[in-house]
């Protein structure tokens, strides 16, 4: 059985590394005596996939994992004993059963964040329309194949706002195999607000939240026009909930 | 300061300063009596591996007054942006801050961490010296192994216990509960002295240290009625009784040792004389079978960990040794916990139980004869001849082992050039074995590693009045083992030989070393125990400005007569033993271990030994007056 689920990680616990969060997992299942398939070999590993990696120090809210287990449990009693068993600041906030077999990590195709900037009163909201109503490249040195290039993030973003009144920029970003992180969308702002002359001088972030993770939707018919095209925005559907 | 993205993300490995794992104990502060500090004053992730601290944790988080929470130095990174914003060390449970506590006690595990204990201190906010905290600082505590030797840190800390702590810690929250709730009677120096009735503690600022004009110590004293002359280790008679924790901290980020750790026995039977760990442990108690097994199973259901190890000593020694493995073995395969034995003597005893760990043949087999030549083994009394090794060999390498290291140690007494090749010589004979054993492994390089450190003379042990060597003779010998060791399979690793020459002086120093430590820490030593932070010329220039000789404390030979600077602690081990045991040292007489019969060590007037029976309270204290008759 499959269980897709989503968890929420909180403040206390962003700090923790990808690999580190893999491992309280498979701590937490074992204590909460969820019966989770293992990999053969040598050093059987807990079959527990996570759709996309996080960054250190980044909060989420809508996290997706899948755990394969051996044998059939209740949903519920399966989340009860999972977040009986996890830290504090980890929690379980939804699960499914998954039975189609869609790859999880290649599903993803882009990511929500919520960017709090520091200091207050910096004029984002003026940074982030300028730079969506903006059309030109806007490079920032990024990973690529090859290494560190400049890279226009242009593609990456879908959409970006931000509320004058909190100092948060929100945005629906890439993610996946194509992924922009969201420090570098503030470092393209950056650029291109030094473009513009309206400096955004003394920013630093102060927390990321990451929230709902988009899968692309399953295209029937017509849609294969904009296959080819990997940065139009094609239909999203939460992925948790994608089959 | 504040826990900021953008401040953290120049920051090493983040989560070893956010707490919050799980088995970890949050209270509510206005509930309890007692704050306790517990102070780890090295990294997260090798204090979490410490079980002193995991049993002392959770024995006192299990006081409805007090609450314990953990402290770790903060890495280098981690500090700069601490004293860049002025914030003080806190606590990981609450982030408290450290000054705010009612009780700071820092464990002792080795030498090289005392300027990490001072750094911590002054990272605090709190007073270095314990003569210059006031009302309001807390009670600053130490314990650990090292302080057997309470001297070199005596100045920093208001008071010290010595030995083990699951009775004498409770002992000490009592009198502190109940002397703040009587309205702290005569303040700091009333509990002080209240505590001068607790047996195991040391009050340093009760004790006056005079020396002789030739710069040792002439003797220390009390300087008050109450304090007792000698304060006695603290043991725990019945271990099989005493508190171990039914549940662990499971951190986040890896642990050095990242597993349940279930403690055997304390103490060692084998007495190897260079072992200092093996002396002040004594005498020889055991957990059964039973209370490990149940104490196992708590842990596995409580923390989730994948390995379970067995901590202790010299492990193969365990006298059910057959039926707890037996036991765990069946308790793992139920709950698919592996488990390991990571000090394990191996010869025919031990060897089938070594196909039920695959821990242990995944991370190789470790041996350390100490000594390359059996002469130089007699000498130290290492139980174990070349035929064993061989034997271990040949056992590791027919079930699987892959890789094998080799451990020894430069620099023992007696030693000489010959002693040095011979380690060359018997990791040769070691290898050929392996190829023997399994032919295909000679395509796939170094698979033997020799690692060295250099002898670092302790006190209680028989060699506590032997010189180490110099630094300079310490790099020939290095150089020499690397030009013996002619193949190009066997890997050479060796310690910091400067490193040891610190640490031998700070091993078996006197009082005066407080200044130094503190003189150290302001020329900017920390983390002394990590090669890339540990500035040797500091060291030296802190020993100068002291008036003080690093080879007067490491390199001399202390007289048969000369009063030690611990002759006022009771370690249960006595002087005329230890003696005893040097002569028969310089003879190149081995004494074999405690399995035939006790051999009088003294540690069995504090509790009963394993291999001696009931206490013998009938036995003549073994008093600091016994010492050795010179070489
Ligand atoms: S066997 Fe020897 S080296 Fe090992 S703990 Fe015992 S005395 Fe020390
Ligand atoms: S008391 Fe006797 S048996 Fe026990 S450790 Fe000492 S010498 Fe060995």
């Amino acid at each position: 059985m499959r269980v897709r689920f989503t968890y929420a990680r909180g403040d206390a616990v962003c700090y923790i590394s990808h690999l580190d969060i893999m491992r309280t997992f498979e701590r937490a299942f074992r204590r909460a005596r969820v019966p989770v398939a293992t990999t053969a070999g040598y050093n059987p590993r807990v079959r527990l996939v996570f759709a996309l990696p996080m960054q250190t120090g980044v909060v989420g809210t809508e996290e997706v994992g899948e755990v394969t287990l051996a044998e059939t449990v209740g949903l519920g009693p399966f989340m009860d004993s999972v977040n009986g068993a996890l830290p504090e600041g980890m929690r379980l906030t939804a699960c499914r059963e998954a039975d189609r077999d869609i790859k999880l990590m290649s599903a993803v195709w882009a990511a929500d964040y919520a960017i709090e900037i520091r200091p207050p009163g910096l004029p984002l909201a003026e940074a982030v329309a300028g730079f969506m109503a903006g059309e030109g490249p806007v490079r920032v040195m990024k990973r690529g194949k090859a290494g560190d290039a400049p890279t226009d993030v242009r593609p990456f973003v879908i959409a970006a706002r931000s509320d004058p009144s909190t100092g948060t920029v929100e945005a629906r970003l890439r993610a996946g195999t194509v992924n922009l992180k969201p420090t570098l969308f503030v470092e393209a702002l950056q650029a291109h607000a030094g473009l513009e002359g309206a400096g955004l001088s003394g920013l630093a972030v102060r927390r990321v939240v990451r929230g709902a993770i988009w899968g692309e939707a399953p295209r029937t018919g017509s849609a294969g026009a904009v296959i080819g095209d990997a940065f139009q925005t094609p239909p999203l559907v939460r992925l948790f909930g994608m089959d | 300061m504040t826990h900021d993205f953008q401040t953290m993300g120049g920051i090493e490995r983040p989560a070893r300063y956010t707490g919050g794992e799980w088995g970890s104990v949050t209270k509510d502060k206005a509930g309890v009596d007692v704050r306790f500090a517990f102070c780890f004053p090295d990294t997260y992730e090798i204090g979490m591996s410490n079980l002193g601290m995991r049993i002392l944790y959770h024995l006192i988080n299990g006081r409805g007054d007090a609450w314990c929470e953990r402290v770790f130095a903060p890495w280098h990174d981690m500090e700069g942006l601490m004293r860049a914003s002025g914030t003080p060390l806190a606590a990981l449970e609450s982030g408290d801050p450290v000054r705010s506590f009612d009780l700071v006690g820092f464990t002792a595990q080795y030498e090289m961490g005392y300027t990490n204990m001072l750094n911590m201190l002054d990272l605090a906010g709190i007073p270095l010296y314990a003569k210059d905290r006031g009302e309001g600082d807390p009670l600053v505590l130490g314990g650990g192994p090292c302080v057997c030797n309470p001297e070199p840190i005596a100045d920093f800390l208001d008071f010290i216990l010595i030995g083990e702590g699951e009775e004498a810690v409770h002992e000490i929250i009592d009198l502190y509960a109940g002397w703040k709730r009587s309205g702290r009677p005569g303040g700091r120096e009333g509990f002080l002295r209240g505590l001068c009735g607790v047996g195991g503690v040391y009050v340093p600022r009760f004790y006056d240290v005079a020396y002789d004009g030739d710069g040792t110590v002439a003797g220390v004293w009390p300087n008050v009625p109450f304090a007792p002359e000698r304060v006695v280790k603290r043991v725990v008679a019945d271990l099989d009784a005493a508190f171990f924790p039914t549940s662990q901290v499971v951190p986040y980020v890896s642990a050095v040792h990242d597993r349940i750790a279930l403690e055997l026995f304390r103490g060692c039977a084998h007495g190897c004389r260079f072992c200092q760990a093996c002396f002040i442990y004594r005498p020889v108690r055991e957990r059964s079978v039973g209370t490990l097994i149940g104490q196992a199973s708590r842990l596995i259901d409580q923390t989730g960990y994948e390995e379970l190890s067995l901590v202790s000593l010299s492990t193969g020694d365990y006298c059910a040794l057959g039926g707890l493995v037996e036991g765990l073995s069946r308790l793992a395969s139920r709950s698919g916990v592996s488990i390991a034995f990571p000090s394990l003597r191996i010869d025919s005893h031990t060897s089938g139980m070594m196909g039920k760990s695959d821990a242990v043949r995944r991370g190789g087999l470790t041996l350390a004869p100490e000594a390359g030549s059996q002469r130089l083994r007699d000498v130290i009394s290492k139980g174990v001849t070349e035929a064993d090794m061989m034997k271990s060999a040949d056992i590791a390498f027919g079930s699987g082992y892959g890789s094998i290291k080799l451990y020894f140690m430069l620099g023992l007494p007696t030693e000489a050039d010959e002693d040095v090749e011979a380690i060359a010589d018997l990791a040769a004979k070691v290898l050929r074995r392996h190829a023997e054993a399994d032919p295909a492994a000679k395509a796939k390089g170094a698979d033997l590693t020799v690692s060295t450190s250099f002898f670092v003379p302790k006190p209680f042990t028989p060699f506590q009045w032997v010189p180490q060597i110099g630094v300079g003779e310490m790099a020939r010998r290095r150089r020499l083992l690397k030009d013996s060791i002619k193949s190009r399979r066997i890997a050479y690793k060796w310690h910091d030989e400067r490193v040891s020459v610190v640490e031998a002086a700070l091993a078996r120093g006197d009082r005066r070393l407080s200044a130094v430590l503190a003189k150290a820490l302001s020329l900017g030593c920390k983390f002394d125990a990590w090669s890339d932070s540990f500035d040797y010329a500091k060291w030296e220039r802190a020993f100068g400005e002291c008036g003080l000789e690093m080879g007067f404390f490491a390199a001399r030979e202390r007289g048969g007569n000369e009063v030690l600077p611990w002759d006022h602690i009771d370690m249960g081990v006595g002087k005329g033993y230890l003696a005893g045991e040097l002569r028969k040292a310089m003879e190149g007489i081995p004494s074999g271990g405690c399995m035939g019969g006790c051999r009088g060590c003294g540690a069995q007037r504090l509790a009963g030994c394993l291999y001696a029976g009931e206490p013998s309270a009938g036995r003549p204290a073994d008093g600091p007056e016994g010492g050795w008759a010179g070489a």
